[in-house]
């Protein structure tokens, strides 16, 4: 039976742990071209999840049609967004800041005014749970670990294989060098920020049918999210992906064997005392 | 502009803030009897204000803190359980409030303030929010997730002969926040135009060259930030006594980054800048009262659209209608 | 007398030697040229020196006391002022405020004078704007007292870094490459206001690529390579030393 729940704990931390990897490589996708912590991140995600919610509810789309389209809408957005509200106070990064505020401030309270402040839920799609060998494994839970997989794997393929996705790491290390080698630099800005919300979109669709639908959804994966970038590095790929694993593998097991206030508490003292002996984070750039 | 003509101008400001004074303690209250809100309105106003000069001091040496919020928190519990505990007067925990916070602050700072950038940031980020965390798991010391409530107003202030003040209306609160927006202004004020401002200014320009001046940064980014958390734990005193509640989530990590958006807005770097952000931003959600719903939708895009046009903020925006205000009177001169 | 004293000092990078065994001293009074190819380790040298980094091994001593891993802002007090290669200024200050800051130590008043606007600080900030003017005109940037550092030309600003310097009233002056981007105008001048320093009682210890400069103004000359003192002595002898040649003449093929 300890196996058992062990095991259990250790799959819903390792889909705990995709959810927040997704979202911290879309940040770390922003942080490393922009240079900005993207607080409206959150609401990003939450716009991604209505807008596949709304499809799925109202227009009976499919789970996975829903999940490409929101990515896909959420990432046109995030071309505008880039375009009109950061690319003008480019560089200036405490203006940035506030902007990136003021839009979530203006996102989460139009999405309360559009949708009204309830939570919704999600009509069942994946019901039910698996059973292998006395471990219960919710299959919601299942496809959210493996669609974030896929994204995550996706993402990484891109930057690493694509001509595009070179440039774009070009643009991230060394921007001067980049924009002389003749690299349009606003256009990879723009392509890299629409990538971030793209993959914020896919986790909160993926997290709509786990837990609900609401304006203020995206406040605490947000949260979470910096959590793990700063653990494993501000714009490192893989310190995200190292993060979020140990991130949501921890929660996942404080949860289980010592309670939801430790749980928490957890996070931030491991934040902190890596932020005071290894400010880098794990796989941090050198200041 | 020369030390003599700075004098001078002292001078004037003087008496120029004298007006002002009389002004504000002499006509403000006798206006604005029975009008309750408007007082409130007017003394959370002043604690921002407070609020917002002391992190104006910190970020005027290049660290961009968000705990802000977390050291008034420090200073409102201090002061609730010396007053409610230890039963010791309001006017004793006042003090020992803000040296708590100031303590803590400079515990804090000295790990932190030598690292830069956004990894400070998200330390105090960290910081708060254990804090916050602390607040809510220990019951039996703050109250858990519920807080304390219940907190009496300070004792009354009765000097024979002359007159009492009991804590009772809002005016009186009005003033007790008046006396410590005033200290606020004239500190912060004196500190900014001394050679511990230059020099808080010199370390975020260059560290280096700073050092090489004699100047160690360290120390001045200690102090200032030490100065700050001193004062934020005052205005965190004098809101428990006010609001006779401490909750811990009115002192957490989205209301530092309020703090921080006062400063911002009014326009980072001056003096000035933080104080008409502070005013700006605690007077705005007030007039969009009459909005409804749309109220926070509209907060939010005015500050995208301030900093939009406006990327020194407020005060930037003072400064160029200045110029080209003068540039129209040249003008007319000629 | 020995001002200043490096003993055997030596300092990694990693696995890459930036300075080994250096042994140097300053003479009070004279001017000392620090010279050799790119990557040499000058300006590393000026960085122990200023404390900004720490020996792995070896001493500093400045006038005659210890001051290996001191930190810079101790080691400035006691008399060591620089310049830096890449003009290291107070970019969003004027031209004055720049001075005006660099006489910092010189204010004796605390918290207090501020605070309650005494007597002392309006005397001493007088006297420190006093001296500031003072130092513009002996750096003849007067007519820029209230341009922002920012916009001043890279020639003035190297002036400005100089003067930053120099109002710590410094027994010695460290220069980082200050002729760079000079035409031959300004490098006059330079060579002039480096003599009129000495002759302040600053004693000057510069590093310098342009050979002119080196030669028409220093008294010594110490060449360093691969972090290796090479050759010192007289800029004649330096001149005429086979090894230097070689060790250039190898760092343009190099470069080639």
């Amino acid at each position: 039976m300890g196996t058992a729940i062990f095991i259990q704990t250790l799959i819903n931390g390792l889909s705990l742990a995709s959810l927040y990897i997704l979202m911290a490589i879309g940040l770390t996708y922003i942080f490393s071209i922009m240079r900005i912590i993207n607080f409206a991140h959150g609401e990003i995600l939450m716009l991604g999840a209505y807008v596949s919610y709304l499809l799925i509810e109202y227009y009976h789309f499919h789970f996975f049609l829903s999940l490409i389209f929101s990515m896909v809408v959420i990432g046109l957005f995030g071309l505008f967004l880039e375009r009109y509200v950061f690319r003008p106070r480019k560089g200036e990064d405490l203006n940035l800041l506030v902007l990136s505020l003021g839009l979530a401030i203006t996102l989460q309270s139009s999405a309360m005014l559009a949708f009204s402040p309830e939570d919704r839920g999600l009509r069942p799609i994946f019901t039910g749970v698996l059973n292998v060998q006395d471990i219960f494994i919710s299959k919601v839970r299942l496809v959210a670990l493996l669609a974030a997989a896929i994204c995550i794997l996706g993402s990484q393929l891109f930057l690493k294989r694509t001509k595009l996705g070179i440039a774009l790491e070009a643009v991230s290390q060394d921007e001067e060098g980049a924009s002389l080698q003749g690299i349009r630099i606003n256009r990879y800005t723009a392509l890299t920020f629409a990538i971030g919300c793209a993959l914020a979109a896919a986790a909160g669709s993926l997290l709509a049918p786990i837990f609900v639908v609401s304006p203020f959804m995206g406040t605490l994966p947000v949260v979470k999210a910096f959590i793990v970038i700063v653990l494993g590095g501000l714009g490192s790929m893989i310190g995200a992906m190292m993060g979020g694993l140990i991130l949501g593998l921890v929660e996942s097991l404080t949860a289980t064997y010592l309670g939801a206030t430790i749980q928490e508490v957890s996070g931030f003292v491991l934040l902190l005392l890596i932020l005071i002996f290894k400010p880098g984070g794990m796989f941090g750039e050198r200041e | 502009m020369n030390a003599n003509e700075t004098k001078a101008r002292s001078v004037g400001k003087i008496l120029i803030t004298l007006a002002a004074i009389a002004i504000l303690l002499v006509a403000v209250p006798v206006l604005l009897k029975g009008q309750p809100y408007v007082f409130h309105i007017l003394i959370i106003t002043m604690f921002n204000i407070v609020l917002a000069l002391s992190l104006g001091l910190i970020m005027r040496t290049g660290q961009v803190p968000l705990c802000q919020a977390a050291f008034a928190g420090i200073g409102a519990y201090t002061s609730t359980i010396l007053v409610m505990k230890v039963h010791l007067s309001f006017w004793v925990s006042l003090p020992l409030a803000g040296i708590a916070a100031g303590i803590i602050g400079f515990l804090i700072g000295l790990p932190t303030l030598n690292i830069k950038g956004i990894h400070f940031a998200l330390a105090t980020f960290a910081f708060g929010e254990i804090l916050r965390l602390i607040f809510i798991g220990w019951v039996s010391l703050f109250g858990g997730a519920n807080g304390i409530s219940g907190i009496p107003a300070p004792d009354p202030i009765r000097i024979p002969f002359l007159f009492t003040m009991e804590f009772e209306s809002k005016s009186a609160y009005y003033y007790l926040a008046l006396i410590l927006l005033l200290l606020a202004l004239v500190v912060f004020y004196r500190l900014w135009y001394s050679p511990f401002g230059r020099a808080c200014k010199a370390i975020e320009e260059s560290e280096a060259l700073s050092e090489c001046t004699g100047i160690s940064a360290m120390k001045y980014k200690i102090m200032a930030f030490t100065t700050a958390t001193f004062f934020a734990g005052l205005v965190g005193c004098l809101y428990a006594h006010y609001a006779h509640f401490v909750g811990p989530q009115e002192f957490g990590f989205w209301t530092s980054v309020r703090y921080i958006v006062f400063v911002i807005i009014g326009g980072v770097g001056t003096y000035i800048g933080p104080i008409a952000g502070a005013v700006f931003l605690t007077f705005l959600p007030e007039f969009l009262r009459v909005a409804e719903a749309w109220e926070v939708v509209i907060y939010g895009l005015v500050l995208m659209l301030t900093i939009h046009f406006f990327p020194k903020g407020i005060k930037g925006l003072g400064d160029d209608l200045y110029s080209r205000f003068s540039k129209l009177q040249k003008g007319a001169i000629t | 007398m020995t001002l200043l004293d490096l003993k055997r000092v030596s300092k990694n990078f990693g696995g890459l030697t930036a300075v080994y065994r250096l042994d140097l001293q300053l003479r009070e009074g004279e001017i000392l040229g620090l010279v050799g190819p790119n990557g040499a380790g000058k300006t590393t040298v000026f960085n122990l020196i200023t404390g900004f980094i720490t020996p792995d091994s070896g001493e500093i001593l400045w006038k005659g006391e210890r001051i290996t891993g001191r930190k810079p802002h101790k080691i400035a007090t006691k008399g060591i002022a620089r310049t830096f290669q890449i003009s290291t200024l107070f970019k969003n200050c004027t031209v004055l405020e720049n001075v005006v800051i660099g006489h910092h130590t010189r204010i004796k008043g605390g918290l207090w004078d501020f605070l309650f606007r005494t007597r002392r600080f309006w005397r001493e900030e007088s006297d420190v704007e006093k001296n500031a003017e003072e130092l513009l005109q002996f750096v003849k940037l007067t007519e820029y007292r209230d341009v922002l550092a920012n916009n001043l030309p890279h020639g003035h600003q190297q002036r400005l870094g100089i003067a930053v310097g120099l109002s710590i009233s410094p027994a010695l002056l460290l220069l980082d490459e200050p002729f760079a981007g000079m035409d031959s105008g300004e490098t006059q001048e330079m060579m002039q206001l480096v003599k009129q320093i000495r002759e302040q009682g600053t004693t000057v210890f510069l590093i310098e690529h342009d050979m002119k400069a080196v030669m028409g103004m220093c008294d010594r000359v110490v060449v360093l390579n691969y972090g290796k003192k090479l050759a010192e002595g007289a800029p004649q002898e330096i001149q005429e030393n086979e090894e230097v040649i070689e060790a250039y003449l190898g760092a343009q093929d190099d470069a080639a």
